[in-house]
């Protein structure tokens, strides 16, 4: 993972991959590599060692969970949905922040709208600190048409982790439909400086 | 008895009948192409060296050149690499005549439209308004402009027309013509992606395994806008336009005037950083206002890998709205279009569109009817990058796919049943109706395979109806049922592709429209 952090990904996989295979009861060994692959966005690739991580040491949440994420990921969303209820009925929830956010997130793009934003409540409720929690609630109270309290949320996500973008992209809008247009033009500034650097690396 | 129960059973049965007749015609036709090959194969000069350039080929033209009424096609090709020539005929670009019933033929050689350079991207249009459609094709710092002779012949005229920058020469990856100022005359935006020398490509992966690199270590580049001068000839209008001071990474470019003020507006689809919405405010001045309209990024926030785009009124609300394709994990976008003052909100998830999506890699693409609902359906043409097959759980290849408009906001994937045939690297898709059937077909290039023509055979689709007018002319069709339909001209569509030169409507199970509404740029609406 340390090969990973310092941006040599190819060379990292490359160790992980040959440890899981030398290793295949080993539940670490599987878990480290789904984990390397599903810190990139590789979700197909991670879910097999993930399932398998969980499989071996049914201990290990967090492999769960992010098999859970990769399910969702991946477009398995009823064997997801299932896996995601299994793991939220062992312990009360929330206390597995990703993973309510990501069944958030399942929700909201199935329509479920309200059940989306009974889990984002009870997932902010529980970790008040976390700006990924109140950009979701921002956007699902949005959706909801909740504008004033759309806002509120989305301007705590942005007081939580203001070098984000994802919450200032919302406020714009929701600036916007208030008629506050110039708190609206100075997130967009935000943003527009915030891009500048990837055209400019 | 006889008499009276055939009365009876015929007065029971017509409602139903009819009934089930408009439901075959107008909502349940399952949307079938039939799939054939094309005596082209898209080259992109692969050799192992893995270059930027070898993902982005290539764009797909659809135009009558020869005016017989009937739909030709002719694909950009690449080049051999770092020499950036064509260094051999299956590098050469292509031009197929068709003979109205979907049967090309090569007429390259005789048309004098093989080209040079490197070519990525097709646009069409008449830009000199002598009756004959011309051919424009960017590319890799080569630009061509193919002006029509007639009698089957173009010459080539890009830099007498002030279309081939002496200096400072772009890599544009699509373009397209629009009328930017109301005047009649197409002009003419090119859509411009990064910087890029042969010389100084970065070494990305490992030296064992070498992958592209990701566009963030390129620098991004502004996009360009040449006015037409009505004589031949554009001006290169950027740096006045407004246009040079947004340095992005350019792909799709579209057009529409998304806030009804009778101008022309453009999107450009950046990949991985925000989009772009140029405001067309008049006098040759565009105004960048993708964050405060609400088209610049996802809801998530996070910059996608945009590459397609079309820019058209999904749910016949008259207002223009967005499709662009991206990369795995991104999800296609669809933006909705509110009209004043918020105008565009993220409706991916709620269209069904964003877990249907999220696993594919997306080129060209675009709205169309194909089955003559009075809906607009979706196509895209698909493929992963080669090094993200192995992690995405399967192959790079990807099959092309085509979502149903269920005209209430919703998309639903119908491609399992559609005849959308083998995995490829798909790349540009043209949207035409190349056999004359009122169905519109699509052709699609494919890396290292034929091109792809999808015959639409959709069975039980309404009829269509097709109206030729200037580039930006918005029309409204009023359906007997009291059913408004919006569309509107520009033949830029997807990714560096130039579809149909018509505004076209299903018209659901009516012969006719009843109204028939067009307001041409710079007019108020009137009936047609």
């Amino acid at each position: 993972m340390q090969l990973a952090r310092q941006g040599r990904y190819q060379e990292a996989e490359h160790v992980l991959k040959a440890f899981a295979e030398d290793n295949p009861g080993k539940p670490e060994a599987q878990a480290v590599l789904g984990k390397l692959y599903y810190n990139f966005g590789y979700y197909a690739a991670a879910l097999p060692a993930l399932q398998k991580a969980g499989a071996l040491e049914p201990s290990d949440r967090e492999s769960r969970i992010l098999g859970a994420v990769c399910l969702f990921k991946t477009g398995a969303a009823e064997i997801a949905e299932a896996a995601t209820r299994k793991l939220l009925s062992e312990t009360p929830p929330p206390n597995d922040i990703d993973l309510t956010l990501t069944y958030a997130q399942y929700l909201y793009e199935n329509g479920d709208v309200k059940a989306a934003l009974l889990q984002t409540r009870a997932a902010v409720a529980f970790a008040p600190q976390h700006p990924i929690g109140f950009f979701w609630l921002a956007r699902i109270l949005q959706a909801q048409g909740e504008t004033k309290e759309a806002t509120e949320a989305a301007e705590r996500s942005v007081q939580l982790a203001p070098q984000l973008p994802f919450a200032r992209n919302l406020l714009v809008r929701l600036y916007r439909m208030q008629g506050r247009a110039e708190d609206a033009a100075r997130q967009a500034e935000w943003l527009r400086a915030s891009e500048l650097r990837k055209a400019n690396p | 008895m006889a008499e009276g129960l055939r009365i009876a059973k015929g007065k029971s049965l017509r409602p139903l009948l009819a009934l089930c007749f408009a439901a075959a015609i107008c909502c349940h036709a399952q949307i079938k192409f039939e799939e054939h090959n094309l005596p082209f194969v898209l080259k992109n000069g692969a050799s192992g060296h893995f270059y930027l350039p070898e993902l982005m080929p290539g764009g797909v033209g659809v135009i009558d050149y020869d005016g017989d009424g009937c739909m030709d096609v002719y694909f950009a090709n690449g080049a051999a690499l770092p020499s950036m020539r064509k260094t051999g005929p299956e590098f050469s670009n292509r031009l197929f005549h068709n003979d109205c019933h979907g049967h090309f033929t090569d007429v390259t050689e005789k048309a004098g439209v093989a080209g040079e350079g490197y070519s990525l991207a097709v646009a069409v249009a008449d830009y000199d308004r002598d009756g004959k459609p011309d051919i424009f094709v960017a590319g890799l710092n080569r630009n061509l402009l193919y002006r029509n002779r007639g009698h089957g012949t173009f010459e080539e005229r890009a830099v007498a027309a002030g279309l081939m920058p002496k200096e400072n020469k772009p890599w544009a990856i699509s373009a397209g013509f629009f009328d930017m100022d109301n005047d009649g005359w197409p002009d003419l935006f090119s859509s411009n992606y990064v910087q890029w020398d042969p010389s100084t490509e970065p070494a990305c992966g490992s030296p064992e395994q070498r992958f592209y690199c990701h566009p963030g270590l390129y620098k991004g580049q502004a996009s360009q806008l040449f006015r037409n001068n009505r004589d031949g000839t554009f001006s290169d209008i950027t740096e006045q336009a407004g246009i040079a001071a947004q340095i992005g990474k350019g792909m799709g470019v579209a057009f529409a005037d998304f806030n009804g003020d009778g101008l022309t507006d453009i999107f450009v689809a950046n990949d991985s950083m925000r989009n772009f919405l140029y405001e067309n405010l008049g006098k040759g001045k565009f105004r960048e206002m993708g964050l405060e309209y609400g088209a610049a990024l996802p809801d998530e926030g996070r910059a996608i890998a945009s590459m397609g785009v079309d820019f058209r009124d999904y749910d016949n609300d008259g207002k223009p709205d967005l499709v662009v394709t991206g990369m795995i994990n991104d999800s296609y976008l669809l933006f909705h279009n509110l009209g004043k003052p918020i105008f565009f909100e993220d409706k991916t998830a709620q269209a069904g569109m964003a877990s249907a999506t999220r696993s594919l890699t997306g080129w060209g693409g675009g709205f169309a009817d194909f089955d003559n609902d009075g809906w607009k359906d979706l196509f895209f043409a698909n493929a992963h990058f080669p090094q993200f097959g192995r992690l995405s759980g399967g192959a790079a290849p990807l099959k092309n796919c085509v979502f149903r408009n269920m005209g209430n906001g919703r998309f639903s994937d119908v491609s399992a049943n559609a005849g959308l045939g083998a995995a490829g690297y798909n790349r540009g898709v043209a949207f035409a109706d190349f056999d004359g059937d009122g169905l519109v077909d699509a052709v699609v290039s494919r890396i290292d395979e034929p091109a792809r023509f999808y015959k639409n055979v959709t069975s039980g689709a309404g009829k269509s109806v097709t109206y030729r007018e200037p580039l930006g002319t918005e029309m409204r069709i009023e359906l007997p049922d009291g059913r408004k339909l919006y569309n509107h001209a520009s033949t830029s569509v997807g990714y560096a592709s130039s579809s149909e030169a018509f505004i076209r409507f299903g018209l659901s199970r009516f012969e006719r429209p009843r109204v028939v509404l067009v307001r041409r740029p710079g007019e108020q609406w009137k009936k047609r």
